[in-house]
């Protein structure tokens, strides 16, 4: 196969020990290794990964929705990091890695003897990532990092909801899963950088950190004005007309983020008449007169219903949409025509989904390589690979260093399942 | 330079790249900000009008607005008429001396301006060209205007985000933008990794439909699995229980329960030993199982005292909790300062500015501000010169009102 033909696999040859857990960690490998890495996840060998344990779950319930939709295109080793046995394991898969990625709460990776100074004098040139909750210093370095946390923590959850109502949290970790993509900005960056030195680097990123570069602009505000930032509902304290208003039969969304857009807006629903009004002409016209821009439009848009408004906006070439529900856009020609969904064959499950990385390069499409590994799918393979003989292996899973998986007996499972042992 | 200290030790692996920045608003300037703090040379094309929408949206530093300012730092300024042939002339051989050229116009525009990707990677072989859009250059959407709240709307986010029966809330901080951005960065630095390996450019594509896509990954994957829409939930999550707001005496605490130990030591906490073997709450898919039952249970309990009394309880027992914080109390935390999240440096014309950094701290580094954002069309006459221009060029050009910010000198 040609290299174009499989696709844009920048990161091929490069070898990533996974020691991540859950989704941010998860997500920066998955991404690595949709570009091509060889991603070896070390999980316990108990229940592994714990988003394995995660409802809902496919087919026999045995790996959940969270767990299959970021751990394609990696193999699973279960090692038992709390036996010597099993960090020698580890420490000798670390002898052929370029990259080394760790996401335990503060201490715990030194305790196993993997800490970077650790693993730079075993491995020199490795380029170590740490994903942790705040950072592996400063003050508040010792507390968990759970999405949800720092959404509160951070002031996020302080901007995200109604004037005077519940918290409400983003419900996709996005600080989870963008802290992954940081990890894979650095990681790229450091390894662009090795290629010229042969340095590697000490990588760090935090969910707080991640919370912060999203507020990035939301600061800048805090720091110019003095005012903090307020819930605004679905509106935007910077844009208006920018926000859901309430059409005939359901709400609608309208995205004016232009003077240009504000008068096709006014010429497309009947508010010609105000299109060079002192007081709506340009953004930060109607940022001052904030509530009466909202009322002047919401007026107009409470007369029609939202496919009407759709229709007409959309021809306006004025930014609009409908609220849509998760499955209605999975469904969209859209979806399919840019690739963004792909379909795999899982050994237990059959038929799966799975979302693709976010980049298209070359138009090319984008595939699943290897599904989600069932847990120690691939311990017997990579610990031959790593020079260690089959009578080791057997010696080590009788005494339960490590676990592999194994293919189920005839009749006992779905044909080519693979069963923990 | 001199002027912003603790740059020369950081890791500026990009140092040799020059990106020609045709983006403008949120998603390309993340993009190519995050190039320029790892090192790139990147120059930002704009409109000799007003320039980039974003240096118009209040609150203002002296004429530029303060989400400009959060995220254009590093990058230097050229204002160019590109309706008129030398516009359009004079940026391609900007695109000439650029190994990265990213753009976020309407699909269509870069044919228009004679910059298509096909041309100029015909040209060029070893150019990296980026699009970032709102639904993707090609599709039956590809047409459609885009924003941030559009796209949080159309692709199903907002049916997930707010209270089941409450009104549709935007996420307020930009995710679909910013995380474009992001995607965008991370295949510019695998493409230049290609390049540096087999000289081939690429042709990079991020959307903020494909981004937000990816962000719900796993409501997809529930969906596929299930066949169960995922809800609005407020703050609480499908797949794990006790992890949500609970209202307590004075307020609200976030609670997260992220796993069964966690849970036991909740139990204790809240002075409820006897639930945690309880068959119906003992692990995660249990308590997941009987949801309503034991929010209600743990949020009987929290009501009763106020926040305070119970983040000393919940830290010393070692149970994630937090409070609801507000950004300004963020931003006066230590962590911020120590960790280098804030930067500071000088404006021309804010004077003293802080900036939030970079978020992948390296070998424990500084991370520093290199240049301030810049003022509209402030390099246009270095950079047409780099480019090649003769001094009486330039003058001809802004003369014409071709090159520079229109009716500034």
């Amino acid at each position: 196969m040609s290299a174009k033909a499989e696709g844009f696999l920048p990161l091929r040859g490069v070898r990533v020990l996974d020691l991540g857990k859950v989704l941010a960690g998860p997500t920066c490998s998955q991404c690595l290794a949709d570009l091509g890495a060889d991603v070896i996840k070390v999980e316990p060998t108990g229940t592994g990964d714990d988003t394995r344990g995660w409802p809902p779950f496919a087919g026999d319930g045995r790996d959940g929705a969270i767990f299959l939709s970021v751990n394609r295109n990696k193999r699973s080793v279960a090692v038992d990091l709390k036996t010597p046995e099993g960090r020698e394991i580890v420490g000798r898969l670390l002898d052929t890695a370029d990259i080394f990625l760790e996401s335990y709460r503060e201490g715990t990776i030194d305790r196993l003897g993997f800490g970077y100074e650790q693993v730079r004098a075993r491995r020199p040139g490795i380029i170590y990532v740490s994903i942790s909750g705040y950072g592996r210093t400063g003050p508040l370095s010792d507390l968990p990092g759970y999405d949800m946390m720092l959404q509160a923590a951070s002031g996020i959850m302080g901007i995200t909801g109604e004037k005077g109502g519940m918290p409400v949290r983003s419900p996709f970790s996005p600080l989870d899963q963008t802290t992954g993509l940081w990890a894979v900005i650095g990681i790229l960056a450091a390894l662009r950088e090795r290629d010229r030195t042969g340095e590697g680097r000490f990588l760090e990123v935090s969910l707080f950190d991640t919370a912060m570069a999203f507020l990035a602009y939301s600061a800048q505000t805090w720091w110019l004005t003095g005012e903090p930032p307020r819930k605004a509902g679905s509106g935007h304290e910077s844009l208006c007309p920018y926000q859901a208003f309430q059409a005939a039969d359901d709400y609608i969304m309208l995205g004016v983020g232009s003077d240009r857009l504000w008068q096709r807006l006014c010429a497309a629903a009947g508010l010609d008449a105000y299109a060079d009004d002192p007081r709506y002409r340009t953004n930060a016209d109607r940022v001052r007169n904030f509530e009466a821009t909202v009322a002047l439009v919401g007026d107009r848009l409470r007369r029609k219903t939202v496919a009407e408004w759709v229709a007409i906006l959309t021809a306006a070439g004025v930014p609009n949409a409908p609220i849509n529900p998760v499955e209605t856009v999975l469904a969209f020609p859209h979806v399919a025509d840019r690739g963004i969904v792909q379909s795999y064959q899982h050994p237990r499950y059959g038929a799966l989904n799975s979302i693709s990385i976010p980049l298209r390069t070359d138009g090319q499409d984008r595939r699943v390589r290897m599904p989600p590994p069932m847990l120690g799918e691939h311990t017997q393979d990579v610990l031959l690979e790593a020079g260690f003989t089959s009578e080791q292996i057997d010696d080590w899973v009788e005494r339960r260093v490590v676990a592999v998986g194994k293919q189920v007996p005839a009749g006992s499972g779905p044909p080519g399942s693979v069963e923990q042992g | 330079m001199a002027a912003n200290p603790g740059v020369s030790a950081s890791m500026m692996p990009l140092d040799d790249i020059v990106v020609l920045d045709l983006t403008k608003m949120m998603a390309g300037p993340i993009c190519t900000q995050y190039l320029a703090d790892l090192g790139a040379e990147v120059i930002k094309v704009e409109d000799t009008g007003i320039g980039d929408d974003m240096r118009n949206m209040p609150p203002f530093v002296g004429d530029d607005g303060a989400m400009f300012v959060a995220v254009n730092r590093n990058k230097r300024s050229i204002a160019l008429d590109l309706k008129t042939p030398e516009g359009q002339a004079a940026v391609r051989a900007l695109a000439r001396r650029a190994d990265v050229l990213v753009e976020s116009y309407a699909t269509g525009v870069t044919d228009r301006l004679g910059i298509p990707p096909g041309l100029l990677r015909a040209e060029d072989p070893r150019l990296i060209y980026c699009s970032i859009s709102g639904f993707g250059r090609t599709g039956p959407l590809a047409k459609r205007p885009a924003y941030e709240l559009i796209l949080q709307a159309f692709t199903g986010i907002m049916s997930v985000t707010g209270e089941a029966d409450g009104p549709p809330l935007r996420i307020a901080f930009s995710p679909l933008d910013q995380t474009t951005g992001i995607h965008a960065a991370t295949g510019i630095l695998a493409a230049i990794r290609r390049r540096d390996r087999t000289g081939e450019g690429a042709y990079v594509e991020a959307s903020l439909l494909d981004t937000a896509t990816a962000f719900l990954a796993w409501h997809a994957q529930s969906w596929w699995e299930t066949g169960e829409l995922p809800r609005r939930m407020g703050s609480a999550h499908g797949s794990l229980c006790p992890y949500q707001a609970f209202r307590v005496a004075d307020g609200y605490i976030l609670i997260a329960v992220g796993s069964d130990r966690l849970w036991g030591a909740l139990c204790d906490a809240l002075g409820m030993p006897g639930m945690r073997d309880d068959p119906r709450f003992r692990t995660n898919a249990d308590r997941v199982r009987h949801f309503a039952e034991t929010v209600a249970l743990v949020q009987q309990a929290v009501v009763r005292h106020p926040l305070a009394h119970w983040l000393a309880l919940f830290e010393a027992a070692g149970i994630p909790a937090a409070p609801v914080n507000t950004i300004d109390r963020l931003l006066s935390e230590p962590q911020l300062e120590q960790s280098g999240m804030i930067m500071h440096y000088q404006h021309p014309v804010g004077g003293a500015m802080r900036a939030i950094a970079y978020p992948v701290a390296i070998d424990g580094l500084p991370r520093a501000v290199r240049r301030p954002p810049p003022l509209h069309g402030e390099h246009t006459d270095e950079i047409l010169a780099e480019a090649g221009y003769a001094a009486d060029d330039i003058a001809r050009l802004r003369g014409a009102g071709i090159a520079g910010r229109r009716g500034r000198p």
